[in-house]
Parts: C-alpha cells; structure tokens; sequence
C-alpha cells in the first residue's frame, strides 16, 4: 500500500478526531476495511486449483495478500467459462458438488477481506488501489465508528450518524461498482445471464 | 528535550504548581509517586483505550527518576493534573480541597472532553 496515502488516511482522522491515540485509530481502520469489504464485496480474488479424481474438497487460501481472509464464494468455473457448482460450508474448503472425472484447473472467485497479521505500519495489508478509490468512504467508516465510541474526547453522535451514513452510502456504491465492473452507466446484467 | 516524558519531570513540575520547590518539601516523593500511579489507573478506568497496545501492562512506577512514563503525549498534563489535585486534597489545610477538587475535574474533563470539563 503507498504509504502516501496510508499517511494522509491516518492525518484526516488525526485532525478530526481530537484526542484520539494512534493504536484506536489503526484498530478501527481495520474494524471499517472488514465492514467494507463484507458488505460491498470490492475486494475480489480469482483463485486458481487443480482437481484430483479423488478429492471432492479442496483447500483454498488467498495468494495476493497472504494476510488477507476469505469472506464467500462467488463462483467457481472451468477452463471454458463455464460454472462448476461448488459450495463453501467451512470458510476456505471448497466442496465440488461431485468428484471430476478429469483433471482439470477450475477458477474460484471469493469475496476477499483484510486480515491479521497486519503490517509494520500497524494497518492491514490491502490492493492500494482500494484505498486511492474509496479513501473518503474508509475515512467516514473510521470517524463514524470512533465518534460512536462513548466517553471519549472525540465522541460525537451527530457527527458519528453523519459519517456511518456516508460509510453506508459508500458501501452500496461499492457493490454497484462491482455490479457494473467500474463502468459509468453500465448495467448491471448481461446476456447470457443466470436464468 | 520532550517535555513531562520521566517520572522525575512530573514531580518536579507538580512541585511548581504544589509551590514545593524547596527542601525539605511538604509532600515527600513517596507520596506524588502514588499519586501518579493512582492517575495512571484512573486513566485506564475512564480511558481503557490508551493502554490498547498492552492492556496486560499498565504502567506503575517505583521511583522518582528518569523512568519513561508510558502514556501518549496527549494526556500527560492531564495525569499533571490529577497529580496535583489528588496531591492537595489529601492536604489537611482548609483552602487546598477547592483548588485541588477543581484540578481533579479538568483531570477527568481532559479525559472526556475537547474542553476539559467532566461535567
């Protein structure tokens, strides 16, 4: 992640959270990209295995950040596009809903969130172009969520609804943005869909 | 040099609002030093969030020297405060309760609030 904007990040909350120390504002910096991630799904990951004849579970784990965790499975589909059923009871053990009869590399797209261990800089590790599109909506999950915070210094209920507002809004904008694959105007289905 | 960073630098500044800069002093080291370690747990009760790194390791200190004092910069004056306000309402003297009651508000209105008042 660019630590360009990591800082600024950490310098808004600063300034708007008067009192606030440091390891709060990191905590919750996690707490708001889990809730984000959840919730809008931005965060994807196409993973690649190879079947066996004789496994009908097979163990997944991100590749692109190591510390990253598995929230659902989107779909799972073979070398010609097409949808191989799979379910994900267990998070991280996908189940064919029967044993191949070939060997072949299927591709499972999962909904991806941050997770522990985080970096050195005290912030998990995340695609840095999330934090460059969604920094604003990040920033409210964090204000909102430390404000809603009581007895502090920088408890603040107007302004937490305010901001977990924000946040929400973001959250669905983010889906859209899924739905659509970042284009303006797109819509949402395409042909052929699941019918 | 950072200022209120060691255990001797907030007893030498709760001296100078205590006015107890000349030996022998009113109120001994042993005394401010449970003062600061009382401060230090009463932060941890109102403020559970400024020990978040470590909540196993709340800081208590044994002597007046150069120790580090463990807490985020933002909230040294406010255990100052509480230093001198627990320090002169354990004081006898008629007069000192007031000054060192209303040391003890800004102590836990600097916890709670931008304006440092609790209530």
């Amino acid at each position: 992640m660019a630590n360009a904007d990591l800082t600024r990040l950490l310098n808004e909350a600063r300034v708007h959270l008067p009192g606030a120390l440091d390891e709060g504002i990191r905590y919750t910096i996690f707490n708001a990209l889990d809730e984000f991630f959840r919730t809008s799904e931005v965060w994807r990951e196409d993973i690649d295995f190879d079947t066996t004849i004789v496994d009908l579970i097979y163990d997944i784990e991100p590749e692109e950040v190591t510390t990253s965790k598995i929230v659902r499975l989107i779909e799972v589909t073979n070398s010609s596009d097409i949808s191989v059923y799979a379910t994900m009871q267990t998070i991280g053990e996908l189940e064919l809903a029967s044993i191949p009869t070939i060997v072949e590399t299927l591709t499972a797209t999962f909904v991806i969130t941050v997770g522990d261990p985080i970096s050195t800089t005290g912030v998990p590790v995340f695609p840095e172009w999330i934090l460059a599109k969604y920094r604003e909506a990040i920033l409210s999950g964090v204000l909102g969520k430390m404000m809603m915070q009581p007895a502090k210094v920088y408890s603040n209920q107007t302004l937490a609804v305010y901001h977990l507002r924000r946040f929400e809004a973001a959250k669905s904008q983010g889906r859209v943005d899924v739905q659509r694959k970042n284009v303006r105007g797109a819509e949402a289905w395409q042909y052929p869909g699941g019918w | 040099m950072a200022t209120l960073d060691t255990v001797q630098k907030f007893v030498d500044q709760a001296r100078v609002l205590l006015q107890d800069q000349t030996v022998p002093y009113r109120y001994s080291d042993a005394s401010l030093l449970q003062a600061i370690n009382l401060g230090i747990l009463e932060i941890r009760r109102v403020r559970p969030d400024v020990f978040l790194a470590d909540f196993t390791a709340i800081p208590s200190y044994t002597a007046v020297d150069s120790t580090a004092i463990a807490l985020d910069i933002q909230y040294r004056p406010a255990l100052l405060y509480f230093l001198v306000g627990y320090t002169e309402v354990t004081n006898v003297e008629e007069g000192q309760d007031a000054r060192g009651s209303a040391l003890m508000d800004r102590f836990m209105g600097q916890l709670v609030s931008v304006g440092g008042r609790s209530g």
